[in-house]
């Protein structure tokens, strides 16, 4: 079973009110959007990944003293002083007892984002010597839409039940963005979620775990994309078209799914398949977490299957943040499970779109460490605690003026 | 080491001069150096001349030494451009005093020259940060007036300074600076002006800051025994200090205080055998206004934290006790970086001779200087009196 | 011209930069940052090396004013004006000098410097940062877009102020 053992968010402190932006441009372009999340003039990609990634390895190392026993440790203690060269870090530096689990224990790491600041250049190396991971750990990056972060944590979960890994670090951290006219930048929003997965057996530490998952694909031109060598997403904003896109290539990823699972629809014709995945999918999971480039269309998502609309908002933060780009489906999944309305045992459905078109869909299982996931703020507390900027100051912060 | 005496000493005039070179500044001092001679001085019987100098601009980051000295007529003499950033001046007299002490000469000159208001705002940016540790402090973003800053910070926390005391430097250099015909600023400030100026770098306003200034300065340095060939009157170099200190302020126990400057005063004094409470007249490195009140502790004039209690009975303003930069400072008069430790020299030379104008301390007989470099790398002291 | 840390020399500091790898002496066990090779507390040369937690408090602190800002951060300036620079006194001793981020750089100047009992461990409250000075605040190191020269980001360690513990 893959686990996750500990998480990690960070959500940048500056808020743009989509009023805001109204009030200047006449126009607001992110449906169900209240106000974004803006990173600050040194924060980028790679710096909110550090950020949540540190704080979901200093949660594993809380975990340190109940420890399975499952996973060998590569050290035994800690401490601050550095012993061999990359088995060193200690993200707190305090010495541990009995097993513990230390970034030196990491040996698969996937890093999502559709905003890397570098279109080449490996940001492993980075991420290694921030953290304290070994140099020799597998890395990989990906970032060709926001199916991105979903992509990410289904690579590490195949590493870790292929046996050939024992610890991964999956960070997916977001900032999109275009010009101030653009209709993505106005949404656009900004996020980092980072989980440690293991594959194990013992669920007292396990946050959740992933039961599956399905990808489906489809050639959909016109929305969303980002030439070589440009900066800005381009959406031609045939509105209905990006839409249909969005529900129907989420709505092939969980047929799929549930095709994989429980062989719905041999035989039978596409359409009929699809009409049977869906009529059973809402009594299924518990709730719907689907990536966010507004917060509207997961819920459009939700009731093409069925869902009602009180079990996708728990999981919806483009409201309060924007558009997380690659992180809004796993941010969003973080905040329906401390919500509270969900309980160990119980499934979601989370759903993972990237222009192009492409989605994944994931079986969520709620593990007995839902109550305790230990991380030091809650994702909503931080979604609460930002600070208001205007019209001017946003644009200055960007760089515009 | 036998004993060695000023005999000559000028400068040109510090401000803001574009379209003058670095040469013409520099002949500038060299002529009125001259003309503090009673007589003509033959350029031919200086035997070595030492220049100190930052490099600002990148005007001539090679060999100003030769360049200049050429350019006012010294032989094929050795000569030297020194470098310890704002205490360039200071250590170029400090060379030449051992140069003559030594016995190696007799005659030696002793000058220092910056020209920095000719370069954009973007190349004056560049320059003001170069003597701070680059890797680590100009590279967190700080400005040369932040290091000060930081200093400031803790010392005003420490000691429970509000901030009219820092102002209050200022306003007493551009009083002195005011009488000084030779001084960037010639104008007063009032206490108001110089607390509600533009933040700089918090808790320094601009008025907290010296100027960058254009000038130059030279001083004639010879032996005892020689010097009255050139001036009935020489200022006998009484005692040196010279010290260090790590570069970056994060490296240093205390910020409160420069140990490099405590260590050059205590050698200094102590080489003169007097002590602080025999100083007559002080000029002092008042890049910025925290640096004079901490130079008041460092030298010994008030105890630790308590320096910027001397501003409240105007204990240092000329009339007081103790006047501090009669010149009216880095503040006032003008800082051109290499140029400043040597002007300090030329302002006691002139105090110490009774030719210092409107801004004569009466009866004179013990000065100090006190040159600093960087945020306290560096720092030169020394003490002068009339030879009697 | 003027100052310049080449790429090569900046990346020899990456572990200081991404990892705050200091140095332990074994002659006095004093911490170092960055490293040294000679121990200013016992003269010593032998270190083994530490990594330091990141944690500590402001020891003092300047608002740079962004018209004045090192070329180097000219972007930055002109992003935010002015930008909070601290002298940080870490948990294992030793002192770094890095920008302050999060910080509102007015509220760093309206407060006073020396009401210094307001922010001992058991005094303020937290909910009135605005008045209280940051000297003496925790703070946390942090990751970020420190400049960008020759088409590199250099990225490196900053400190952001974290409620009391
Ligand atoms: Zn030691």
């Amino acid at each position: 079973m893959i686990q996750i053992i500990s998480c990690g968010v960070y959500v940048p402190a500056l808020r743009v009110g989509s009023s805001e932006i109204a009030k200047a441009l006449g126009a607001y372009a992110g449906a169900g959007i209240k106000k974004k999340a803006l990173p600050e003039v040194d924060e980028d990609a790679f710096t909110m990944a550090v950020e949540a990634a540190k704080e979901a390895l200093l949660g594993m190392k809380t975990l340190g003293g109940s420890g399975d026993g499952s996973l060998p440790s590569a050290r035994a203690g800690g401490g601050a002083v550095e012993g061999e060269p990359g088995r060193s870090a200690t993200v707190a530096g305090t010495a541990g007892t009995g097993t513990s689990l230390g970034p030196g224990d990491i040996d698969y790491v996937a890093f999502a984002s559709t905003s890397f600041p570098y279109e080449e250049k490996s940001f492993a190396g980075a991420l290694a010597e921030c953290l304290g991971i070994p140099k020799t750990a597998f890395v990989g990056e990906f970032g060709s839409s926001t199916r991105a972060g979903t992509e990410a944590l289904i690579s590490a979960a195949s590493a870790l039940a292929s046996g050939a890994f024992r610890l991964a670090l999956v960070v997916v951290s977001d900032c999109p963005g275009g010009g101030p006219r653009n209709p993505v930048e106005q949404a656009a929003g900004a996020g980092a979620v980072a989980f440690v997965l293991q594959s194990g057996e013992n669920e007292d530490r396990c946050i959740f775990s992933l039961e599956g998952s399905s990808t489906w694909s489809k050639e959909s031109l016109g929305i969303r994309s980002r030439r070589t060598g440009f900066t800005e997403a381009s959406d031609l904003g045939i509105a209905r078209h990006s839409r249909d896109a969005f529900v129907g290539t989420c709505v092939g990823a969980v047929r799929a799914l549930l095709e994989k699972e429980r062989r719905v629809g041999r035989g039978e014709s596409e359409e009929k398949a699809c009409e049977a995945a869906l009529s059973s999918v809402g009594s299924e999971f518990r709730g719907l977490v689907a990536t966010q480039p507004d917060a509207r269309l997961p819920l459009d998502l939700g009731r093409t299957l069925g869902f009602q609309d009180e079990r996708v908002l728990p999981g919806i933060v483009a409201s309060d943040m924007g558009d997380a780009g690659a992180a809004s489906c796993l941010l969003g999944l973080l905040a329906y499970l401390e919500s509270g309305s969900v309980k160990p045992g119980d499934l979601l459905l989370l759903v993972s779109y990237g222009s192009g078109a492409i989605a994944d869909a994931l079986r969520v299982r709620v593990g007995r460490g839902v109550d305790e996931i230990s991380r030091q703020k809650p994702l909503r507390s931080l979604l609460d605690a930002g600070t208001d900027v205007d019209f001017v100051t946003y644009l200055r912060v960007r760089g515009w003026l | 080491m036998r004993d060695v005496a000023i005999v000559a000493a000028g400068q040109s005039e510090f401000g803001e001069f574009p379209q003058k070179s670095i040469k013409e500044i520099f002949a500038e001092a060299f002529d009125d150096m001259k003309s503090s001679l009673a007589g003509a001085l033959d350029p031919s019987v200086i035997e070595a001349a030492y220049v100190g100098t930052l490099g600002v601009g990148g005007f001539q980051l090679g060999q100003p030494g030769p360049l200049l000295a050429k350019h006012v007529g010294l032989g094929n003499i050795p000569v030297t451009r020194v470098e310890n950033a704002c205490a360039s001046g200071g250590f170029a007299l400090l060379s030449a005093v051992l140069a003559v002490g030594s016995g190696q000469y007799d005659v030696v000159l002793a000058a220092g020259v910056e020209k920095m208001r000719d370069t954009s705002a973007m190349q004056g940016r560049y320059w003001l940060g170069v003597s701070g540790d680059t890797e680590y402090e100009r590279l967190a973003g700080l400005t040369f007036a932040g290091i000060y800053a930081v200093m400031a910070s803790r010392y005003m926390h420490d000691y429970h300074v509000p901030k009219k005391y820092l102002s209050m430097v200022a306003v007493k250099n551009h009083s002195h600076g005011a009488l000084n015909p030779k001084a960037h600023f010639q104008r007063k400030i009032t206490l108001e002006q110089a607390m509600g100026a533009a933040n700089v770098a918090y808790p320094l306003n601009l008025f907290d800051c010296s100027p960058t200034s254009d000038g130059a300065a030279a001083v004639l340095v010879t032996s005892l025994e020689r010097a009255r060939e050139f001036t009935p009157s020489p200022v006998k170099v009484l005692g040196f200090g010279a010290g260090t200190d790590y570069l970056a302020i994060h490296e240093r126990r205390s910020i409160t205080g420069l140990e490099a400057a405590r260590i050059a005063a205590t050698k200094a004094f102590a080489m003169a055998g007097i002590s602080p409470s025999d100083i007559d007249v002080a000029e002092v490195h008042d890049c910025f206004t925290i640096a004079e009140i901490m130079a008041y502790e460092d030298i010994g004039f008030a105890g630790r934290g308590e320096g910027w209690k001397l501003l409240e009975a105007g204990e240092t303003t000329l009339g007081g006790r103790m006047p501090v930069n009669p010149s009216g400072g880095l503040k006032a008069k003008g800082h051109p970086l290499g140029a400043t430790g040597i002007a300090q020299a030329v302002e006691i030379f002139n105090q110490l001779r009774g030719k210092a104008g409107k801004r004569q301390v009466a009866g004179a007989r013990f000065g100090l200087t006190h040159n600093v470099g960087g945020s306290g790398g560096a720092a030169t002291v020394f003490i002068f009196g009339i030879d009697a | 011209m003027g100052a310049y840390i080449s790429v090569p020399v900046w990346e020899r500091t990456i572990a200081q930069r991404y990892g705050l790898k200091g140095q332990r002496c074994l002659g006095c066990g004093a911490v170092l940052f960055p490293p040294k090779v000679v121990c200013p507390e016992c003269g010593g040369h032998s270190f083994e090396a530490a990594s330091l937690s990141g944690r500590g408090r402001i020891y003092s602190f300047t608002v740079i004013a962004g018209g004045g800002a090192p070329p180097e951060f000219e972007w930055q300036a002109n992003a935010v004006g002015s930008y909070v620079v601290g002298l940080v006194e870490l948990e294992e001793g030793p002192r770094i000098i890095a920008q302050i981020v999060g910080v509102d750089p007015r509220a760093a100047m309206a407060a006073p410097l020396f009401e210094d009992s307001a922010f001992e461990d058991s005094g303020g409250s937290s909910g009135d940062k605005g008045k209280r000075s940051l000297i003496g605040l925790p703070v946390k190191a942090v990751i970020r877009k420190v400049y960008e020269q020759e088409g590199v980001i250099r990225y490196g360690y900053k400190f952001k102020v974290v409620s009391e513990v």
